[in-house]
């Protein structure tokens, strides 16, 4: 009977559901153990053929080929043309040790909360792009403990362990002897790692007013003054009250370019000459170097949307003619040249970007410079803890290359015989095609570039020698460091790696996030009335809480 | 008498067995009689097993000390301790104290809003009415991500109202970074959000109104005011004060999408609510799952509190309004 | 509601000049030109060049007119997979909501017992939740990363929703049901063959609600999926939002230059809204409907 039909499939439906949610429930409860789990890697390894990579020279090592999964910020367009072929570097690279990269793309904005939720639920890819700042280094520790990561072996690399042993701060990423994320050096050793600090400006803008310095080399006093003249007398015919004096390109960046040359432990901890520490925010020349930067930012100089700024605003408006000064945290060549000249080009015709647009260094009020010495490494790149032997050995021979001599010049210059060769001196001889100012024209975008580049280590001295780029910014680029690096006109503060690495549980906890609420907290002052005591009410509560971080410190940072 | 005496006493206890007895058959029966709806229900509950209860382990974080390599079940207890952690944290406080300032300026100043504007509406020809409303509620069918774009554009410094203020020869306002300003924000933007769409229900219940009444009060010479305050608002009060206790249970979250997507680092101060707090402790800093489920925890229970209190109370305005 | 506005003035009235009305009228349309006003500044944002906007953001209407923000946008891949997600999401999504909804809503509209624990059962999810880090294990677990489902499975049954249609379903009068019983019908056939078609307005009502919220949701995008060609519209916004240089680096230098930051982002903002701008007012009924059957019975 029909009813009895139907009856009967609702029974079946009945128990095939029970079926179905007893059956996820167990799913469920057997994952819960994230041991057992396996993470987000793209296929297990071919373990049926080549059973090791050590197999006889003779034989191809890279016969399997080997897909590895890989995350990087700005990775849309890694190993793509602007029209969308493929760029024949990466092309080369992936054909040479038979592998392809599967990009997971981040973002500069998302980049370190993103792997950060990938990290701690086991599901990052093989290879993972870190930035562990020294304030993030206890989290580090936490997850290096947790067995994320797959430790490098140095030992059967010679360019890795070359690289390795120029630097300081790299060693730091080492764990009981064993290295587990690879970090990418920056080779600034002939000027000492300092960071040069300073401004990229409108140079046509000075001379318009007069004052302008053909050495580049401000005092405190004719630095302020220089700007006076040019938001009064608005060389840039913007437009009363249209000009923009200052823009820090980022958050973090602000208050710096201002207290760091009153106040320079202001973010961070000080040691007494008696080896106690000391928050920065407690010392005066805290207050003193707040309250200075508050007078700038009412005077004008200073953009009135900086507390809120966001990561295009500095170029967007630097574009727009309407910006004097953009901080620096270096000389970057290859920002200078794409993030200041270019778009300014585009959008005015009629300026030439290069005789309108330098960099300035500046002092403090007491006419010489406070510089940071900075570290040799940025950013590190982390192999997954679940890469087999033989997809581990297959990237460590990737990156060994990359970390090379050769490496290095095929990274900054392409492929070897098609966009570069030696000459008889064994000198570097460019054959890009050349543009009409006798710049070389690389062939590869940047975007396409840097995402596999980075792990084998940064561009060079930030470009310096990259001849891509016009002789008369990389000299005054050179310039800049020879400025900062010259102790009779800068007080260099080094590195102290104990401190920058230091950590401990009491430590970490108090510090948590410490810096971030610093800056974040003088953004929020800077337009405010009345920031004296509402400063001196925040640091007196704020010091009462990480007063444990200054008991560890002196206790264990000697 | 002698005879029930005995019958009482000797079977008191099996007439409560008898009693529970045919309870429980009934209860079968009932079962029985409805065997075949059960199977329907399980689609939905299976839903909630799967994706609200399974999860709930993770609440137990908020009793221990989350590492990431023991996973959620082998991390170790501790006890009160995150709790400990997260009241001796002056950010907690504050962040407690913009959650309920937030809400309760949120929900008084939008209270009005729509009933005035369904009485205004009402007074209105059908044409312009219905206009009206299309314009209205289009900003409710959009996300905040969407709006919250739209606003700040036009709320920067570099944007059309400061463009305005200054052509107008004032000084620029920092709507987006000055606290106060920012919640007026908030709850200017969640009016101009909802209020149309909010209205729609009152005008519902203005339309159920008998008309009679009205035409009773135009004899009487009463003049619209009259009319509006003495008939319109009083069949309004219902449908209000159900709107209202509903908000109230509400008042722990706040606005997690809006404020989320308008704030920045100058208005935390005034601006981060627990939810936004649970974010940023989840994700933007080292793994403390600890402490953002213990906040996360707090919230459920008060929540679930100040929801069955507003229960309670609108059970005693009559008991078909009560929400569970 | 329409009883209420057919009411037309007496004629009295109508003679004198009416000054309240005028002064409702007046404020009804300050209200409605507030609420407008913000939506066609961005539009204006999106059509002008840069140099104008900078030189006076407050406009009334476009000094001159410049599209290369909306050529910019157009161009930009991703936008179209974003829509072609969202797409997909809340086609499903939608499917997937109503089907657990209507289900359970009838059985709840049923006496059966154990109907108010269940009642309990759902509404104790209102408050406790497991938190981010379960929630992203789980989809982890049943395989769902950087995969459609993990942004339709998770949104189940919209609570508020599911009281709503038990509500409606309890006005079906049992009559209809009984007989169909006699005739030997199953609760599905009941449901399906008499309960739906009689509910239409209400069920449409939901599934837009549904809609609505499928098509605006961001937060499971940005958990769970990876890739960029998977991000949900909005998600794409709030990225944008946050970095335009998440755009404007992965585009050839020719464009680059000419676009801003506020233009494209107010193009892909107006790109965005178009679809639903256009398509609500036809549907107003319908939510009208569902806003008071819902709200009023509560």
């Amino acid at each position: 009977m029909k009813a009895n039909g139907k009856r009967g499939i609702q029974k079946l439906l009945t128990v095939l559901l029970a079926v179905g949610v007893l059956a996820s429930v167990i799913a469920a409860c057997s994952g819960k153990n994230s041991d057992s789990n396996a993470s987000g890697s793209s296929e297990t390894p071919k373990g049926s053929a080549s059973t090791s990579a050590s197999a006889s020279p003779e034989e191809n090592p890279y016969k399997e080929k080997i897909k590895f999964t890989i995350s990087s910020v700005n990775a849309e367009k890694a190993g793509l043309n602007e029209d969308g072929s493929p760029s024949a570097n990466l092309q080369w690279l992936q054909e040479k040790f038979n592998i392809e990269f599967e990009w997971w793309p981040l973002t500069w904005g998302n980049y370190i909360d993103q792997t950060r939720v990938w990290l701690n639920s086991d599901s990052a890819p093989d290879i993972t792009m870190l930035d562990v700042a020294a304030s993030r280094y206890s989290e580090y520790l936490d997850w290096v403990e947790a067995g994320l990561f797959r430790p490098y072996d140095l030992d059967k690399y010679p360019n890795l362990s070359e690289v390795y042993n120029k630097m300081i701060i790299g060693k730091k990423y080492e764990v009981n002897g064993k290295l587990y994320a690879w970090p990418s050096i920056v080779d600034m050793s002939q000027y000492d790692f300092v960071q040069a600090n300073g401004y990229f400006y409108r140079k046509d803008w000075a001379q318009a007013v007069g004052l302008y310095q053909e050495d580049e080399f401000y005092t405190w006093d004719e630095w302020w003054t220089l700007m006076d003249a040019v938001m009064k007398q608005d060389p840039g015919k913007n437009g009363p009250g249209k000009t923009i004096g200052i823009i820090a390109p980022s958050d973090w960046q602000f208050p710096k370019f201002i207290t760091g040359a009153i106040s320079p432990y202001l973010l961070t901890f000080k040691q007494q000459e008696d080896k106690t520490w000391v928050w920065g925010p407690t010392l005066p020349e805290s207050l003193e170097a707040i309250k200075k930067t508050k007078e700038l930012y009412d005077k004008g100089y200073i953009w009135r949307d900086q507390p809120l700024v966001k990561p295009e605003d500095y170029k967007n408006n630097f574009a727009a003619n309407l910006v004097f000064a953009v901080t620096g945290s270096n000389v970057g060549v290859n920002g200078w040249t794409n993030d200041f000249i270019k778009p300014l080009e585009a959008a005015n015709p009629g300026i030439k970007g290069e005789e309108a647009v330098s960099w300035a260094t500046v002092t403090g009020p007491n006419n010489r410079l406070t510089v940071w010495q900075a570290g040799d490494t940025w950013s590190q790149t982390a192999m997954n803890h679940n890469l087999s032997d033989e997809k581990a050995e297959r990237w460590q021979a990737v990156l060994d290359f990359l970390a090379s001599d050769d490496g290095y010049n095929f990274r900054t210059f392409g492929i070897q015989g098609v966009d570069w060769d030696y000459d008889a001196n064994g000198k570097v001889q460019h054959k890009w095609k050349q543009d009409e100012n006798g710049n070389f024209v690389s062939p590869y975008p940047s975007s396409s570039t840097w995402p596999w580049s980075r792990p084998g280590g940064n561009w060079d001295g930030f470009a310096l020698l990259n001849p891509s780029f016009p002789e008369s910014i990389r000299s005054k680029a050179i310039q800049a460091y020879e400025y900062v690096s010259d102790p009779s006109k800068a007080d260099i503060i080094p590195m102290n790696a104990d401190f920058a690495f230091f950590t401990s549980e009491k430590y970490a906890q108090a510090t948590a996030g410490l810096e971030t609420a610093i800056y974040q907290k003088i953004a929020e002052l800077i337009p405010s009335a009345n920031i004296e005591s509402q400063w001196t009410a925040w640091v007196e509560q704020k010091a009462k809480e990480i007063q444990p971080a200054i008991d560890e410190l002196n206790a264990n940072v000697k | 008498m002698s005879f029930t005496a005995p019958i009482a006493s000797a079977s008191a206890k099996e007439l409560k067995q008898r009693a529970r007895e045919q309870k429980r058959r009934e209860l079968y029966r009932e079962i029985r009689r409805y065997r075949s709806v059960y199977p329907l229900l399980l689609f939905g509950v299976a839903f909630f097993l799967v994706f609200a209860y399974y999860p709930m382990y993770g609440i137990t974080l908020a009793f221990k000390h989350y590492s990431i390599g023991k996973g959620i079940s082998g991390s170790d207890w501790v006890g009160l301790a995150n709790f400990t952690k997260l009241f001796d944290r002056s950010e907690f406080w504050s962040v407690l104290n913009n959650t309920i300032v937030i809400s309760l300026l949120k929900t008084i100043a939008f209270f009005p809003a729509p009933i005035l504007l369904a009485i205004l509406i009402n007074e209105v020809g059908r044409r312009l009415a219905r206009t009206l409303q299309i314009v209205y509620t289009l900003p409710h069918f959009l996300s905040w991500v969407t709006i919250s774009a739209i606003m700040m554009n036009l709320l920067a410094s570099s944007g059309a109202v400061n463009g305005l203020i200054e052509m107008l020869g004032g000084e620029k306002v920092g709507f987006l970074n000055e606290g106060a300003l920012f919640r007026f924000l908030l709850v200017f933007t969640e009016i101009w959000k909802e209020a149309g769409w909010s209205c729609i229900i009152y005008m519902a219940a203005i339309a159920g109104i008998d008309q009679s009444q009205y035409e009773s009060a135009i004899i009487d010479g009463a003049s619209r005011f009259q009319k509006a305050v003495y008939i319109t608002l009083p069949s309004l009060k219902n449908v209000a004060a159900i709107l209202l206790l509903l908000s109230l249970g509400n008042v722990m979250n706040a606005g997690f999408d809006q404020i989320f997507n308008m704030y920045n680092p100058t208005v935390y101060n005034a601006a981060d609510i627990l939810d936004t707090y649970i974010y940023r402790i989840s994700f933007m800093q080292a793994a403390d799952y600890g402490l953002s489920t213990a906040v996360g925890l707090f919230k459920g229970v008060i929540n679930c509190a100040l929801l069955l209190f507003a229960n309670y109370i609108a059970g005693k305005m009559s008991s078909e309004s009560k929400i569970i | 509601m329409d009883k209420a506005l057919s009411r037309k003035p007496s004629p009295e009235r109508r003679r004198k000049r009416d000054i309240p009305k005028m002064i409702i009228v007046a404020v009804l349309t300050v209200w409605g030109l507030i609420v407008f006003y913000p939506f066609y500044n961005s539009v204006l944002v999106s059509i002008v060049p840069m140099s104008e906007y900078i030189r006076q953001p407050f406009m009334l209407y476009p000094p001159e007119l410049d599209f290369s923000s909306y050529k910019f946008i157009l161009s930009w891949t991703t936008l179209s997979s974003g829509f072609k997600t969202t797409l997909i999401v809340t086609v499903f999504g939608v499917a997937y909501n109503l089907f657990l909804t209507v289900t359970m809503a009838y059985a709840l509209a049923k006496p059966i017992p154990g109907r108010r624990i269940v009642n309990l059962f759902v509404v104790f999810t209102m408050f406790f939740q497991g938190g981010l880090i379960p929630s992203f294990l789980l989809i982890k677990d049943l395989g769902l990363m950087d995969n459609y489902l993990a942004m339709i499975l998770p949104t189940g049954i919209g609570i508020m929703n599911l009281m709503i249609m038990r509500s409606y379903f309890y006005t079906i009068p049992v009559e209809l049901e009984e007989a169909a019983r006699l005739d030997g019908a199953g609760e599905f056939t009941i449901l399906l063959r008499i309960f739906m078609p009689l509910s239409m307005p209400m069920l449409a009502t939901i599934g837009l609600y549904y809609c609505v919220d499928r098509w605006n949701e961001w937060f499971h995008g940005l958990l769970y999926m990876r890739s960029v060609d998977k991000w949900p519209l909005q998600l794409l916004i709030r990225n944008m939002l946050a970095s335009t240089s998440s755009i404007t680096n992965l585009m050839p230098d020719s464009v680059k230059p000419n676009v801003f930051a506020q233009g494209i982002q107010m193009a892909v903002v107006i790109v965005t809204i178009i679809p639903v701008a256009i398509l609500y007012p036809f549907l107003q009924k319908y939510f009208v409907k569902g806003l008071t059957l819902g709200g009023i019975k509560g």
